[in-house]
């Protein structure tokens, strides 16, 4: 899937930040101190890029393991709760609750239960992907053609091949929209999760630079950070046109 | 000749938001075995909803339905149904649509991939067999369905308007296409429709429905000698009577 | 220090305080009833004399505002954006955001104190401290102090430095996940008197001793108004003076605001040294702390002396 000419206007806004933001250090709007100038950002980038990297690595890091046990709960969850309507009585109002909690509220308890260090960071990580993953996966298997499960149940097909053949792969379009969100919601959760006493990571030297006035290694951190969410998602989007080729037939240019 | 299905007393009533709704009442129906028999009626008289019971999709609130013999206890082995939208798995190609309901009776792999051969060929889609369901037309996802259907060799072939949604041609095509493997297959066919024209061609008898609450208002016998013309005087002349038949369906009480 | 639970308590004054219009109103007119005038402090036990400034104003007509932050770092941040130019201010992130280019005035001596070393009961010495994790909350003059202490014990390089907010420490203590705790006020009472740890180092013995919180401006500020700051200046100076002299005061602020036990918060109070005692002892320390983050890589130089500390409206 080529990237389509018309969406590298998506640039433009950037590039008019870009413009907005010299020429407001040009004019000497704000003190140097918070607002650094393009090209000292650029400067720390130069002088820090092994540092950035590696910070990024592990920032990623954490993101892909947190993301990948949300993954490996909420599918399995969601499609057992779409499926089963009694269980979908029990769990409703518990994730309705427990999805509104934002990660920052839960730092305390995070380092009671799980400690300090990596730990504790990937349990927020996890927890902010788990909720958009669990609740499409429940609604992907809640949409499915009912025709479809009539032929299953008239072929008196087990549960395990209606799960396997039917359930996983209709829900998989709306399973990848939770985990685009998924994966958006556990990057911008990666900044909170490092504050637990993690010493790597886009968070931790945001953090830091914030701690030591240092703003061009911030702002440096927020180009990675919003780049690295850029690329995840048009991973994500790559992926799912990969595996759900066959919604091509069925939707005109998805999305 | 052995009764094929028996239904003795049929009835369904839905508990509904406002109230209980009787679809079914009283259904008496015998088919032997290779016979063709067609349900007729016109929207709403529940029709399908016997269908859906004798595929045990749905338990009867009242009465029984035997399939040679035994008596009806969720989809029976002996049965395979073709719906109107065909309920074909849109990830799956033709083959694989194909195999699905011997996959569900733990037929080998080996041993499916050979049956689907076998009615692909029958049905003449040996050359689209890794086509996905999105690039057929509807006519030929209404033989998928039915080649899927026939693959679990069923002693009855269920189809619920199986060509309602195809233009005059296809559904031409198909129903001669039908005729063709009932007469090879001798299979028990139950057929649901609301053509009368369609119902005089393929039937052997016809049950007509009337509505509120569905019940049998009669059975008809189709004597005309195979293959049927439509012009014959005979068709016409049962097809007449038959309208006329289902006439005060439509002047009755509001469908 | 980050507070960040506050952070979202606090979140609506931060959005009125930080996004608001400039901290000092434009002149009243002459005969005008009250000044509006608002000054920054931050969510900490040293800072409390702040709120005993008021009434000091009051007769010479000022309407005193504290604005108050979360961190003492956030507090900063607020005063190089230019929105709340004088008040308590962290002396180490003060001199900070004065050697990138934003000129600041240390006027007076705030609050000496307020952090110290718990650790868990097994450990007994410094030595035992080796290869285990210490918490302690980064940039902070905590942070300072122990490098300095851990580089004079041997231990340079041989602790783990488990970097996490103050109110976030003493539970991983309890639980044995770290060693020990540099850790400030209240929090490292409240680990001591719950049994979680034990005082193993009051860490004023380094170059820097108790220098922690200042009265600061930006020097911007100081230049445009000596009057308002020598009002300022004297206003923090009494206060200060009040809390120095009545513990019961700042006993009486760390159980409210802290919601810490009577016990705890007596015991943190005999941790903080209230003082506007600006002379040479402070100065020394001042730029003893200025070259210990610089060793510590935490402050690029140090800063210009002459201009940096202005105790002239002390008098």
């Amino acid at each position: 899937m080529r990237v389509p000419a018309f969406r590298v206007f998506g640039l433009l806004p950037l590039l008019l930040l870009l413009a907005a933001w010299q020429i407001a250090v040009v004019a000497g709007v704000y003190p140097t101190v918070l607002l650094p100038a393009p090209a000292a950002v650029i400067a720390a980038f130069a002088q820090n890029w092994p540092d950035i990297l590696a910070n990024a690595g592990a920032s990623v890091t954490r993101v892909i393991v947190g993301v990948g046990i949300a993954f490996c709960v909420a599918v399995p969850a969601g499609m057992l709760i779409g499926r089963y309507r009694a269980l979908d009585r029990v769990t409703d109002w518990s994730i309705q609750i427990f999805r509104s909690v934002p990660p920052i509220a839960l730092i305390p308890l995070a380092i009671l239960f799980f400690g300090i260090g990596d730990r504790p960071a990937i349990i927020l990580i996890f927890l902010a992907a788990l909720w958009p993953l669990l609740i499409n996966t429940i609604f992907g298997v809640r949409g499915i053609d009912r025709t479809m499960l009539k032929v299953a149940r008239a072929a008196r097909a087990g549960e395990w091949l209606i799960f396997v053949d039917i359930i996983l792969p209709a829900a998989m379009p709306s399973v990848f929209t939770g985990l685009r969100l998924a994966i958006g919601g556990g990057w911008l959760t990666v900044v909170t999760a490092e504050m637990i006493a993690v010493k790597s990571g886009l968070g931790y030297m945001i953090l830091t630079a914030q701690l030591t006035f240092q703003s061009q290694l911030i702002i440096a951190g927020i180009i990675v950070i919003g780049a690295i969410g850029l690329l995840a998602d048009q991973g994500t989007r790559l992926l799912r046109a990969r595996v759900c080729r066959w919604q091509e037939g069925l939707i005109a240019q998805a999305e | 000749m052995s009764s094929f299905l028996e239904c003795i007393g049929v009835g369904k009533i839905y508990e509904g938001k406002s109230g209980a709704v009787e679809a079914l009442r009283g259904i008496d129906l015998q088919c032997d075995t290779g016979e063709f028999v067609c349900l007729l009626g016109l929207s709403g008289c529940g029709k399908s909803t016997l269908l859906q019971l004798i595929a045990g999709l749905e338990p009867a609130t009242s009465g029984t339905i035997a399939i040679n013999g035994k008596a009806l206890d969720g989809p029976s082995a002996e049965t395979s149904i073709v719906f109107q939208d065909h309920g074909l798995f849109p990830w799956m190609n033709v083959a694989r649509n194909v195999e699905f309901n011997m996959k569900a009776r733990g037929v080998t792999g080996k041993e499916r991939r050979a049956r689907a051969a076998e009615f692909l060929a029958m049905t003449g889609l040996s050359a689209f067999h890794d086509r996905y369901p999105h690039e057929l037309s509807g006519g030929m996802r209404q033989r998928v369905g039915i080649a899927r259907a026939l693959t679990t060799r069923p002693r009855g072939l269920l189809m619920d308007e199986p060509f309602g949604a195809l233009d005059a041609r296809t559904r031409g095509n198909l129903q001669e296409e039908l005729l063709r493997i009932w007469e090879t297959q001798r299979t028990t066919i139950v057929f649901v429709t609301h053509s009368i024209d369609e119902a005089v061609f393929l039937a052997d008898r016809i049950a007509v429905f009337s509505a509120r609450p569905g019940r049998i208002s009669t059975i008809v016998n189709v004597d005309l000698p195979r293959p049927r013309d439509p012009n014959a005087p005979r068709f016409t002349e049962l097809a007449r009577m038959l309208r006329a038949e289902l006439a005060p369906n439509l002047h009755g009480a509001p469908l | 220090m980050t507070t960040r639970r506050k952070f979202l308590a606090t979140a609506t004054s931060l959005a009125s305080g930080a996004l608001a219009a400039p901290a000092i109103m434009s002149r009243a007119a002459l005969g005008q009833a009250l000044r509006k005038v608002r000054i920054g402090s931050a969510f900490t036990t040293t800072t409390n004399a702040a709120y005993l400034m008021p009434k000091y104003l009051k007769p010479e007509g000022i309407d005193l505002e504290i604005v108050s932050f979360p961190s003492l770092v956030q507090r900063m941040q607020a005063v190089a954006s230019g929105d709340v130019d004088a008040g308590n201010g962290g002396l180490s992130a003060t001199m900070q955001i004065d050697v990138k280019g934003f000129p600041m005035s240390v006027l007076a001596n705030g609050c000496d104190g307020g952090w110290m070393l718990v650790a868990s009961p097994s450990i007994t010495s410094f030595a035992d401290l080796k290869g285990k994790k210490i918490g302690v909350q980064n940039g902070s003059i905590g942070l300072v102090s122990l490098l300095w202490k851990l580089k004079h014990e041997g231990l340079d390089g041989a602790v783990d430095l488990a970097f996490m907010d103050n109110q976030d420490q003493p539970i991983p203590l309890m639980r044995g996940d770290l060693a020990a705790i540099c850790c400030f006020e209240p929090y490292a009472t409240l680990a001591e008197l719950q049994g979680w740890g034990k005082k193993l180092w009051v860490p004023y013995d380094t170059p820097m001793g108790k220098t922690n919180l200042g009265f600061v401006a930006s020097s911007a500020f100081v230049k445009k108004d000596p009057a308002l700051t020598r009002s300022l200046v004297q206003a923090h100076v009494k206060a200060t003076n009040e809390m120095a002299s009545d513990p019961a005061i700042a006993i009486k602020t760390t159980i409210d605001q802290f919601k810490m036990t009577p016990e705890v918060a007596a015991a943190s109070t005999k941790n903080l040294f209230f003082s506007a005692e600006s002379g040479k002892a402070f100065q020394d320390g001042l730029k003893a702390l200025a070259a210990m983050m610089i060793d510590a890589k935490l402050l690029d130089r140090a800063p210009d002396w002459s201009r940096f500390i202005d105790i002239s409206f002390l008098a």
